[in-house]
């Protein structure tokens, strides 16, 4: 039991969930969508943003629910998101079966959010297994090929260069914070006074922070104008060159039929 | 510095140091997003009871750049740290916050005239926090009318999304509005004002001592707030126009074809597919 209760504090410390988080940025090297051509990834994507409101049946939606599933499963997502998700979703409908016990009929309530939710749910799912699996470069790539301008599709390749450092740097700032502080002597109930202190401490740490992010995005820029930044925007050669390595494969139209057969099984037979 | 100066034609140019600030906002909008993520949160539903974020950060940053693009930069590094990279990009929901956070932080930002008068400061934070919460929370609504099918056919429900809702809204505005939002931004306006800008070599702007806030009341970026309103709305609803069309569909489609409608979709799908291929593969000239 108690080998449990830390198991679960272990898996729910800040840390874990740090690692984890960055985790799903960034290794998915291996993982089946992460095979796939970021166009066509970025295309299943959209037709899956729609696909779920065509139906109403649940028994439908849950069969897209499953096929989401499988995919995320695929693409190794952080167990904390999908956690995280099955909470949001669990306590919103459990939320509004408890108001419309005041206002009306709460199984009424739920049975009519259920479907809605579902469609929601199957989203996220794919969401989730889209984007956790694509790396920063192909994702930049696609957009790009998509005709999203190069100045943004550089901006989420340098973030996810840029998120583990920035977050290595702020927890230093924290913890040097925290040397130079002392800690309330009473943490009163709950501990209140504890979570204060951390929480005033973690804005706090901000401070020094916005400073070096300048100092930073300041010598980034400078550089990239050094390298020819914005005198390669205009040129076509340029662009080329930074796409020429996409391809679509046999395997790419046949993940993409294969999705929607399935949708069309699924419509049909259930 | 004068060379960092250069391209500054045309009212929507995005030059280097627009490029900077850009970098700027979005790494520290993004950072505070992450980490806020991380922080344990009591969340019933809709409602949220915990740290929403340190909003104060971005309000201040554009409070102290004063351009579109800084306004820009907030929901983006919201949506490159916070969804894409951890994997929980909601799709056309980001279309939201896309076009509403900039044009509320920007007209509240067109606000401040006088950096030094406190009131002032206090007030354009709380609106910025405001404009867009209220907003937001009018499309929440909205999207649950939208997504569910008769709705009005349950006894009670309508009002209890209302009722949650609002209830939210108070919560948030308490919450991240007034605790990391205005009082905060109090104290970091002025610790940054003036020592910013010129790390990334601009002029910090300086406004004018008691000057009244009505004189930065732009028609135009009102009028910003007004459009982009609507739009967010329709980017929200597009996400639910299945569902609005199966309303109308449903009879007749079964009866006729059964469930061989989902040709419909497909057919459509096909379409989105050649048209975004040719997009891709068929670049303009430019």
């Amino acid at each position: 039991m108690m080998a449990a209760l830390d198991d679960l504090r272990e898996a729910t410390s800040v840390e874990a969930i740090k690692s984890d988080l960055l985790r799903t940025a960034y290794e998915n090297e291996g993982s089946f969508l992460h095979k796939l051509d970021p166009r066509v990834l970025l295309l299943w994507y959209v037709v899956f943003l729609f696909v779920p409101w065509l139906f109403y049946d649940v028994t439908v939606l849950l069969g897209l629910l499953v096929f989401v599933s499988a995919l995320a499963m695929l693409s190794r997502v952080s167990l904390f998101l999908v956690g995280l998700m099955t909470f949001t979703v669990a306590t919103t409908l459990g939320s509004y079966a408890v108001v419309t016990v005041f206002t009306g009929d709460p199984v009424a309530a739920v049975r009519a959010l259920i479907p809605f939710t579902l469609k929601l749910t199957i989203i996220s799912v794919s969401s989730l297994a889209v984007f956790s699996s694509m790396g920063p470069k192909t994702l930049s790539q696609g957009l790009q090929s998509l005709g999203i301008p190069r100045q943004f599709t550089f901006l989420i390749t340098y973030g996810y260069r840029m998120l583990p450092v920035l977050f290595e740097e702020y927890h230093d700032l924290v913890n040097s914070f925290r040397l130079r502080s002392t800690a309330p002597s009473n943490p009163g109930w709950f501990r209140w006074r504890h979570y204060t202190y951390l929480l005033k401490l973690s804005m706090r740490a901000f401070y020094p922070m916005i400073f070096n992010v300048a100092k930073r995005s300041r010598v980034t820029v400078e550089a990239m104008e050094a390298r020819g930044f914005s005198h390669s925007l205009q040129d076509d050669a340029s662009t080329d060159l930074r796409l020429a390595d996409m391809k679509i494969r046999p395997l790419d139209v046949g993940f993409f039929a294969g999705s929607l057969t399935l949708v069309a099984v699924l419509a049909v037979f259930i | 510095m004068s060379t960092l100066l250069t391209g500054t034609e045309g009212r929507f140019s995005f030059d280097r140091q627009d490029m900077m600030v850009f970098i700027l906002v979005m790494s520290l909008t993004g950072l505070q997003n992450a980490f806020t993520e991380i922080l344990p949160e009591f969340t019933v539903g809709p409602l949220e009871l915990g740290v929403g974020g340190f909003i104060f950060i971005p309000i201040v940053l554009v409070l102290l750049f004063r351009t579109y693009w800084a306004a820009l930069a907030v929901p983006v590094g919201e949506i490159v740290f916070g969804e894409i990279l951890l994997g929980e990009f909601d799709g056309l929901g980001a279309m939201e916050g896309l076009l509403l956070i900039p044009v509320c932080y920007y007209f509240a930002a067109k606000l401040l005239q006088d950096p030094e008068n406190t009131t002032q400061l206090a007030i354009v934070v709380f609106i910025a926090e405001a404009l867009e919460e209220f907003f937001a929370t009018f499309i929440d609504i909205g999207k649950v009318y939208v997504g569910v099918e008769e709705l009005e056919a349950v006894p009670g429900l309508p009002e209890s999304i209302i009722v949650l809702e609002g209830v939210d809204f108070i919560t948030q505005m308490l919450i991240t509005g007034v605790i990391f939002g205005v009082i905060p931004a109090l104290y970091l306006y002025p610790k940054l004002h003036g020592k910013v800008e010129p790390l990334l070599g601009m002029e910090p702007f300086e406004g004018e001592r008691g000057a009244p806030m009505r004189r930065g009341f732009s028609g135009k970026a009102l009028l910003g707030v007004l459009v982009a309103f609507p739009l967010a709305f329709v980017a929200e609803a597009t996400s639910e126009v299945g569902g609005a069309l199966n309303v109308v569909w449903e009879p007749e489609f079964l009866v006729m074809y059964g469930q061989s409608y989902i040709a419909v979709p497909i057919v459509a799908s096909a379409v989105v597919v050649a048209v975004v291929w040719y997009r891709a593969t068929h670049k303009p000239d430019r």
